[in-house]
């Protein structure tokens, strides 16, 4: 992955119109940043809530599946936004941010994440039928608790490495 | 007992937000809290130049060695007059400001830099008298 490929590719990036705008603007750059925080915050609060849901440990939800399910396409809305306004602050710095430790880390733990969210669609998919969490989708949910919080910290120490 | 429950559960939160704020200001590269107090002086080859949010840097060449020098956010930078127009790869630079407390770390934050005889100060406030 790394090497002149990527380089040159991230290196357009940095080049297009819309984000030379960005990385030169005084206001907009903040705004997107705190929608950034906003959308990470939901997230990851959702995410806690669903697992802590699907682990039977939250009594607001009663052990209902529907809750959990509800939570879900809010935590997918709060990602979208999380992601469209991740993508043009990466996009400003590009080819220094490819390169970061820490960012690399965190795009390596959102993969692990992604991979751990399918494989819970699935166990819950069992779910519906059966009645109840299997343990492997309660597995799914503690490794989920333990991996949104650690993509956050992850996200916050890119400016600091 | 659930009063003590409580308790516990806050003093095991509280816990772990101290450990987090030690580790998160011991590496932060934003503020000064990761630069020594006096100032330092660094003069070398300009080897990039990076104008933009969320700060502004400069990479510094000195002998053969590469320091990255962080200037402050564009505002700031370029109201200090700092521009892509006044400064090119190549010129020589003195960048007057702190650098990182780790000894090996070629890093520092600047307050005022020099180039082409002009004198930008990014921090007035912190400049020294």
């Amino acid at each position: 992955m790394d090497g002149s490929p990527l380089l040159a590719l991230v290196t357009e990036i940095e080049r297009l119109t819309p984000v030379e705008a960005l990385k030169a603007s005084f206001i907009a750059y903040p705004l997107v940043n705190a929608a950034h925080i906003f959308g990470i915050g939901s997230l990851v609060t959702l995410v806690l809530m669903i697992d802590l849901a699907v682990l039977g440990r939250l009594p607001a939800a009663g052990g209902d599946r529907a809750f959990a399910g509800t939570l879900r396409r809010l935590a997918l809305g709060a990602f979208a936004l999380a992601l469209a306004t991740g993508l043009p602050m990466f996009a400003i710095r590009a080819s220094e941010y490819a390169f970061n430790p820490a960012f690399r880390l965190k795009m390596l733990l959102l993969l692990v994440a992604g991979i751990n969210l399918a494989i819970f669609a699935l166990l819950d998919r069992k779910a519906r039928t059966e009645g109840g969490y299997q343990a492997a989708a309660k597995a799914c949910a503690i490794l989920s608790m333990a991996l949104w919080p650690a993509i956050l910290l992850c996200g916050r120490f890119i400016g600091f490495i | 007992m659930a009063l003590f429950s409580r308790r516990a559960a806050l003093k095991t939160a509280g816990g772990i937000a101290m450990i987090a704020l030690m580790s998160v200001s011991a590496a932060a590269h934003h503020g000064w809290s990761w630069t020594e107090d006096g100032f330092f002086e660094l003069k070398g080859t300009i080897s990039g130049i990076y104008i933009g949010n969320p700060h502004a840097t400069l990479d510094v060449d000195v002998e053969g060695e590469t320091w990255r020098v962080e200037l402050a956010p564009p505002s700031r930078t370029t109201a200090a007059g700092f521009t892509e127009e006044v400064a090119a790869v190549g010129d020589e630079v003195t960048a007057i400001g702190n650098r990182s407390r780790e000894s090996t770390e070629p890093r520092m934050k600047a307050v005022r830099i020099v180039v082409r005889g002009e004198t930008y100060d990014v921090y007035p406030y912190r400049v020294p008298s």
